[in-house]
């Protein structure tokens, strides 16, 4: 046992250590392979009906201001602060991505980082609306997921190149409006990310709010 | 002579070490700063995600981007199909191994028709039809078979990966049958041609991806991490037939 475990582990520091010249993928190999197949069980209920034409519509609405060239880069910031706001549930987002760091936080710097954090998303995004080259987006199903959300599956489609598969996780709240919070591209999601870098910076930085709040603030 | 055996037998030893904590860290829930991901060796980690971003900064992104300027949509895409038709021996085995006889049917039904039909594998004719690409690896079917992650490592070059992941890519690599037909004819140009452009291919794909985490995230490190994490989440699951969304817990 302890022998061919040497010799594996021989071979593995080998490769790893003595032979790097042959470098068979790039930093982050696998982190957006295109194309997985997955297929869901369609649950389609009415609350997938509707939470599928809401992504469709939300999906129609973004893409009628991007590619229209005669707004203005502010005209085009306005026109997603509209949709950020009738579309995507904010104060969700944004607690999720402080997990629980939320809770030690004063209720004033829980004000703040709300306001922070949606300044944050808007400057994000203005940056990236002249990366659009017509996409579409192509709503495929849907399905339950826990007793609250509903997991809108779509494809981005390019005009050329392979497509991106995002799923919505859309929430219905209380009057009965159906909002995202969370979107999840090929398998990441953003939420998920955003909190990991967070509770990283606020916990390498002594478990301070404070310290993430000035990262904000820059 | 004697130097050069005994930093091979500290090498082995010290993987040997790995891998010994990869079985034991397989059972245990030690985790760190990200709930969900085992890493003991942050600091060290760190360093190499600098280095590796430094080399990348200075070769492998111009290229990338080099590549994109002189190479249109069509032709990139021609090229990354191709090179995945290559790769399709590591995908069917790779089912065959977790079990998944449809998979690794579509896989032998993608390899033959976009073989012969789509000009040696540079149209995907076969994900046209319906039948798509699923990437599979050795670390996948490791997974599948129960064993887990191990450990966050950041590879020297090859960026973030598991010790699970990291173990199952060099079984690709030496069981992967056209690289051992290569390197047995001696066309050592070809083998590295290949992996070249599969470097550049892969990196162009990622130029977007790889800009906004850099730009939008105040720790890089951490955010690459858990986004590594959840894309092999998702990848393993695939294989499974499970759903691949993360939880959506809140505290």
């Amino acid at each position: 046992m302890n022998k061919v475990f040497i010799k594996f582990s021989f071979l593995l520091s080998v490769a790893l250590i003595i032979v790097p010249t042959e470098i068979e993928a790039s930093a982050v190999n696998g982190l957006l392979d295109k194309n997985p197949t997955i297929n869901y069980n369609l649950v389609v209920t009415d609350n997938g009906q509707k939470a599928q034409s809401f992504i469709d519509n939300m999906g129609q609405q973004a893409i009628s201001f991007l590619s229209n060239k005669s707004l203005s880069q502010s005209q085009k910031e306005r026109e997603f602060r509209k949709l950020l706001k009738s579309s995507f549930d904010m104060k969700t987002i944004a607690r999720f991505a402080m997990g629980r760091h939320w809770k030690t936080a004063s209720a004033k710097q829980q004000a703040e980082y709300l306001q922070l954090f949606e300044k944050m998303v808007v400057s994000a995004y203005t940056e990236r609306f002249n990366e659009y080259r017509g996409e579409n987006i192509d709503v495929t199903s849907s399905r339950a997921d826990g007793s609250r959300d509903i997991i809108v599956s779509s494809n981005i489609v390019p005009s050329a190149g392979s497509k991106i598969k995002v799923d919505w996780r859309v929430r219905k709240n209380k009057s009965g409006t159906y909002k995202i919070i969370d979107v999840i591209i090929e398998g990441v999601s953003m939420s998920l990310t955003q909190r990991s870098d967070f509770s990283s910076v606020i916990q390498r930085g002594g478990g301070d709010v404070e310290v993430l709040l000035r990262h904000l603030r820059k | 002579m004697v130097f050069k055996i005994q930093m091979k037998r500290f090498t082995a030893g010290l993987f040997t070490i790995a891998m010994s904590s990869l079985l034991v860290v397989a059972c245990s829930a030690n985790k760190s700063t990200d709930s969900e991901i085992y890493d003991p060796l942050e600091n060290v980690n760190r360093t190499t995600l600098k280095v590796n971003e430094a080399i990348d900064k200075a070769v492998l992104e111009p290229v990338a981007k080099g590549y994109r300027f002189v190479t249109p949509q069509a032709g990139r895409t021609l090229i990354s199909n191709f090179l995945r038709n290559l790769n399709s021996p590591t995908v069917i085995g790779n089912e065959l191994l977790q079990g998944d006889l449809e998979g690794a049917g579509n896989a032998t039904a993608r390899v033959i028709i976009n073989t012969l039909a789509g000009f040696g594998g540079i149209l995907d004719l076969a994900a046209e039809g319906g039948i798509e690409h699923q990437p599979e690896d050795f670390g996948q079917t490791l997974a599948t078979w129960g064993v887990g992650d191990g450990m966050y490592v950041v590879l020297p070059l090859f960026g973030p990966s598991t010790l699970r992941d990291a173990s199952g890519r060099l079984v690709d690599r030496y069981t992967d049958p056209l690289r051992m037909y290569l390197s047995n004819i001696d066309e050592d140009e070809l083998r590295y041609a290949r992996i070249g452009s599969e470097i550049i291919s892969q990196r162009e794909g990622l130029l977007e991806v790889i800009n906004d985490l850099r730009r939008n995230s105040f720790d890089y490190y951490a955010a690459i991490r858990s986004a590594y994490y959840q894309n092999r989440q998702s990848l393993i699951n695939d294989s499974n037939g499970s759903a691949t969304i993360p939880s959506y817990d809140e505290f």
